[in-house]
């Protein structure tokens, strides 16, 4: 299991950053925290590194979301082999 | 599971520390629109000393927030110093004052402002010829001008005079004496073009340090300057000097005396300079600032004996360092400035060493050159501007015009469109004078029963305290008003007390010591019912109308400061609701403008400041409209009066556009050391802290960096009383006494038998040892010698 | 100034530091583990400079901080190199080395307190030091980030009460509110250089904070290359220090 801090600047537009926001709550392996401002604070959990690195990759693609800064990433012991 | 929920909240937590700190970040890509953070940055010189460096203030939600060095500003150029880049959190000290407070059964309880307005203007109403001013060189300029215009032109006694006569009275007379007209012909340019600084009993390292740093920093380009520091105990400023001449204190009279011997002896006075542009004087018993005519020769044997090796014996400083200054001096090829300040300054004879001082560039041609200047500087943001210009001084009216003078109250009187007469030719009593009859009773003589302080700490800044602060405290009948932003030894004497606003906290002007107008505007809201001083001595005058007071209605029958709109109505201006709704500054400052022509101290529109980082005046119209500041005064080559010759004195004492040269004699000083009292002691500040503490103090950086007073002592002294570093020590004189750590070979560094402490910490008051004797024409207090005596505290 | 690299006399150039009676560490006194091995350590060959042990220095009290050096030359290190091995650094570091800057200064431009005592008179001396930079052990003296101003104590206070004895009163505190520093710049695109996030008036000297000596998670990762404004441009915070907007209560006139 991978668990993973990430920080997303979200879009101005109201709409995308709206539709950004669905699309996070609707995804079980993410909790989201209290925004500052533009950005987001959320945690994610994959099963494993490369997972989480795709997880990431796909979120900083969403139309509402304009970057992604990793700030936390935790790998279990049995990560070790996978990577 | 639980593992699990500890590792999201980790990140979650990682990230949510992350996305506040990203939120701050300036950060135009991802958020091209974000919507703005709200920092907004504009321009004020600085809160504190009178270097006049400008600011650039950062204000966040109503709150000042950052500071940074304003790189348009002529004076620093961008740098500042630890006070200067901290001067923001001046403004947040946990205990400011809040609320008017009065004095009720030995407490001083909160009340509100009409009441405290009205218990001030019945003061007045009871009775006038007891009520005093007493301000400072920290007021602005419409603050000081309105105050000023309240006593002068509304109450009538002149009883009126500022803390600046503790720090620059002497500076003044020595202008006045040797120029005819106040303020430094010189100004920084100054620094950029010397080649040889004299510091005269000044450590700029400290108390000027954008300044000293001005001229430290060519020497790291690789300019070769020649620093000479002349004084009575090495400093910060000592080390950067090639030349450290330690005189006995008072001899700096000695010192000026033997250059000029020097210059004589050698013959390498500038001849032509003298010719076309001095005149020479001695002193008069009494002595007067007009002094007595006497001819070069005669001048030339009254210096006659002091060579080289007399001002030896007298000030200690070896011979050859005399003839080193003398032949320095009498090179051509260098351009040699001045600086001085509270060492001069604070003199009982400080009239005298300035005038020597003036002499000595005079006789040696080292003026009106870049480069060539002997330059005072000041230790208030505001002592120029204000109580120099403005004429807050009890002889003083605005523009230097003086109300012993009746040309000069005529022309106050048809500027302020006042009855002919109103103006009362007799000075008021000078800051001493006035404290000392504030503590006599009435029936003694006593005729100072209201003291309105503002602006400034007297109760720590006074010398000999107990002589001249607290005995008022136990005098029925005599009642202190301060206005002030913190809980100063002032304010805790006070009976009534008002909260202030403080520099951005209103609109403000402020003049450097290099004839420079500054300006800036109300940048963050003061605290509580904090207000202006300017509204607060407003208010007062309208109360006094509204009693009746006579002097309070011009010719016209309109108050005094009456404030029109743009529309021609009068606001209300008394009423701080309505103090806002125009710009009190700009009115009282366009009115204040008139005054600057009578002496050629020309001031611009206030328009003109809002846009420039300060101008130095005269500030001249051009043909094309602009605006033209003057750096060097008197001289042709700028200065758009002197248009008869290269160097014009045009407001020359003899009327014929010549300087004076003086001879003053040395003297020793009213106390010296004896076997009872057996050391020097001198006073004065540390970097970190500004005058009495009151603001510096409160900010922490400042604070932990010295947070105490101490006194120096030299090591062979100490070893002698058997005091050891650190050891507290009980610092006495015939006056009173003080209890403070000893620090030996730390920030200064005294020579034997002179001891040093500054007087920046209220919990050790050292103006309860000082001498209030004073100088007999600048009226200033020496506190840079007197007589104590050290011992170690037991147990 | 020539940067001295020989490592061989770097042991002497420390020795001269410590002669010169400055500070430069940025850690506090050494730690009780440092003490001990100094304890321990054998006396200094007679081969350096240093003729006495740090320990006599501290009892005859030559020079403010002479305690500061103690246990650190057990430690002496030769000077980093910007060809040394940058080692990975984490968001977390950088958040940890912001909130060390924070600790040192008012608010985001303030010039830092000086964490270690100093010669208060001869001011001049911090250069000795600071102005090319120096690590000792774990202690670093960051390079001067802006050489032409030398007159050091001008700006920057000391941390603590310099004076032996003494007992301040107490005294209000303040409410100040800092602004605080900037994390990061901002990219045109993902892979683009990051802009500078802070004001570089009077820092020209970029690896004084973010050379090999800096703290971690600040320091850069291609330490070789050292034209950094090449590629990192000037943030709005510079472009505009004159910006004006409209002050309280009034408007400026036309």
């Amino acid at each position: 299991m991978t668990t993973s801090g990430l920080v997303l600047t979200l879009a101005e537009d109201p709409a995308l950053r709206a539709a950004a926001l669905a699309a996070l709550a609707r995804d079980s392996r993410i909790s989201v925290g209290e925004p500052s401002g533009l950005r987001l604070p959320i945690a994610t959990e994959a099963s494993d590194p490369r997972a989480a690195e795709a997880l990431a990759e796909a979120l900083g693609h969403l139309d509402g979301v304009r970057f992604v800064d990793v700030v936390f990433v935790h790998f279990e012991e049995t990560d070790h082999g996978t990577t | 599971m639980e593992r699990r929920d500890f590792l999201r909240s980790s990140a979650l937590g990682a990230a949510t520390v992350a996305a506040s700190r990203l939120a701050r970040g300036k950060d135009g890509v991802a958020t091209p629109e974000a919507p703005s953070d709200g920092l907004t940055w504009d321009k004020a010189p600085c809160r504190f000393c009178g270097t006049g460096c400008h600011v650039r203030v950062g204000v966040e939600k109503g709150k000042v927030v950052a500071i940074a060095g304003d790189q348009l500003a002529d004076v620093n150029k961008g740098l500042l110093c630890m006070k200067g880049y901290h001067v923001g959190l001046a403004l947040y000290g946990e205990d400011r004052l809040t609320r008017p407070l009065l004095r009720k059964n030995g407490k001083l309880e909160p009340i509100g402002w009409d009441e405290a307005v009205e218990i001030i203007a019945k003061r007045v109403m009871a009775n006038p010829k007891g009520f005093a001013v007493y301000g400072s060189g920290q007021w602005t300029i419409p603050e000081g001008y309105a105050a000023n215009k309240l006593i002068k032109a509304g109450i009538g006694n002149n009883q009126i005079d500022p803390n600046a006569r503790l720090c620059m009275a002497s500076a003044v007379t020595g202008f006045l004496s040797t120029y005819g007209v106040d303020e430094p012909a010189g100004c920084y340019d100054d620094l950029d073009a010397a080649q040889v600084i004299v510091l005269w009993g000044n450590n700029p390292a400290e108390m000027h340090p954008v300044l000293f740093s001005r001229i430290l920093d060519r020497r790291a380009r690789g300019d070769e300057i020649t620093i000479i520091d002349i004084n009575t105990r090495r400093t910060r400023s000592s080390a950067f000097a090639q030349h450290v001449l330690t005189f006995k204190p008072q001899t700096d009279l000695a010192i000026a005396l033997g250059i000029m011997n020097v210059l004589v002896q050698k013959g390498t006075w500038d001849k032509d300079f003298v010719a076309k542009y001095c005149n020479f004087r001695k002193r008069t018993d009494p002595p007067t600032l007009d002094g007595q005519a006497m001819t070069f020769e005669e001048w030339q044997k009254a210096i006659a004996e002091y060579t080289p090796e007399k001002v030896e014996q007298i000030s200690g400083v070896p011979a050859d360092k005399i003839r080193l200054l003398g032949e320095l001096f009498g090179r051509r090829d260098l351009r040699i400035t001045s600086l001085w300040c509270m060492g001069m300054n604070q003199h009982t004879r400080g009239t005298a060493i300035n005038d020597l001082v003036h002499g000595v560039h005079l006789l040696s041609g080292h003026f009106g050159k870049p480069g060539d200047a002997p330059t005072s500087l000041t230790g208030q943001p505001s002592a120029c501007g204000t109580v120099r210009e403005v004429g807050t001084l009890a002889h003083g009216l605005p523009g230097g015009l003086v109300v012993a003078n009746p040309a000069h109250r005529k022309e106050a009187e048809e500027v302020w469109n006042l009855p002919p007469g109103r103006i009362n030719e007799k000075p008021g009593l000078h800051t001493v004078a006035m404290w000392r009859s504030f503590c006599t009773p009435k029936e003694k003589g006593g005729e100072i029963d209201t003291l309105w302080v503002q602006v400034t700490n007297p109760g720590q800044s006074l010398p000999n305290t107990n002589e001249i602060f607290y005995p008022s405290r136990k005098i029925p009948g005599k009642f202190l008003i301060v206005s002030d932003v913190y809980p100063t030894e002032t304010v805790r004497h006070a009976d009534l007390v008002l909260p202030s606003a403080m520099w951005v906290e209103k609109n403000g002007m402020f003049g450097n010591s290099e004839r420079r107008t500054q300006q800036w505007f109300k940048m963050v809201d003061p605290p509580g019912e904090a207000r202006d001083d300017c509204w607060q001595l407003i208010a007062v005058a309208h109360k006094l109308l509204e009693l009746g007071h006579p002097g309070m209605k011009d010719n016209d029958g309109h108050f005094l400061f009456e404030t029109k709109d743009a529309q021609g109505k009068e606001v209300p201006i008394w009423e701080w609701k309505h103090y806002y709704d125009v710009n009190v500054d700009q009115r009282l400052f366009d009115e204040y403008r008139k005054f600057s022509r009578f002496k050629h101290k020309d001031l611009a529109p206030y328009a003109e400041y809002v846009k420039a980082r300060g101008l130095r005046w005269p500030v001249v119209q051009q043909k094309d409209g602009s605006w033209r500041e003057t750096r060097f005064r008197f001289a042709k080559f700028d200065d758009p009066y002197a248009t008869k010759a290269d160097i014009q004195f045009y407001h020359s004492v003899t009327k014929d556009d010549r300087a004076l040269v003086w001879f003053h004699p040395y003297d020793p000083p009213p106390e010296s050391p004896d076997g009872e009292y057996p050391f020097w002691l001198c006073t004065g500040r540390v970097i970190e802290h500004w005058h009495t503490g009151s603001m510096t103090m409160r900010v922490p950086q400042l604070r932990n960096s010295m947070p105490q007073a101490y006194v120096e002592l030299n090591r062979e002294d100490a070893k002698q009383l058997g005091i050891a570093d650190g050891e507290t020590v009980i610092v006495e004189s015939r006056r009173g006494s003080v209890e403070l750590p000893c620090w030996i070979d730390g920030r200064g560094k005294p020579p034997r038998g002179l001891v040093f402490v500054p007087f920046f910490d209220e919990s050790i008051l050292i103006n309860k040892v000082t001498l209030d004797a004073h100088d007999p024409l600048s009226k200033q207090p020496d506190y840079k010698k007197c007589a104590v005596r050290l011992r170690r505290k037991v147990g | 100034m020539t940067t001295e690299n020989a490592r061989g006399l770097w042991v002497g150039v420390a020795a001269i530091c410590a002669v010169a009676g400055i500070g430069f560490f940025t850690g506090i006194r050494g730690s009780a583990q440092e003490s001990a091995e100094a304890a321990q350590r054998p006396p200094a060959p007679s081969t350096t400079l240093s003729a006495r042990s740090y320990a006599d220095m501290r009892e005859q009290r030559f020079g403010p901080n002479a305690d500061m050096y103690q246990g650190a030359f057990a430690k002496l290190a030769p000077p980093v190199s910007a060809n040394d091995k940058v080692p990975p650094q984490t968001l977390a570091d950088k958040m940890a080395a912001l909130a060390a800057r924070a600790k040192r200064r008012a608010y985001d431009g303030a010039p830092p307190v000086v964490p270690h005592a100093i010669a208060q008179f001869d001011a001049p001396a911090c250069l000795t030091c600071h102005a090319s930079g120096a690590k000792i052990g774990d202690k670093i003296a960051p390079r001067i980030s802006h050489p032409p101003y030398t007159s050091c104590v001008q700006c920057h206070a000391a941390a603590s009460d310099p004076r032996p004895g003494g007992t301040p009163a107490k005294v209000a505190g303040n409410t100040f509110l800092g602004l605080p520093s900037p994390s990061a710049g901002t990219r045109g695109q993902p892979t683009a250089p990051p802009t500078i996030p802070h004001s570089t008036w009077m820092r020209d000297q970029c690896g004084s904070c973010h050379g090999p000596t800096g703290l971690m998670g600040m320091r850069t990762t291609h330490p070789w290359r050292q034209q950094c404004v090449q590629c990192h441009a000037a943030s709005i915070t510079d472009s505009h220090p004159t910006k004006k907007l409209a002050p309280l209560g009034w408007s400026a006139p036309q």
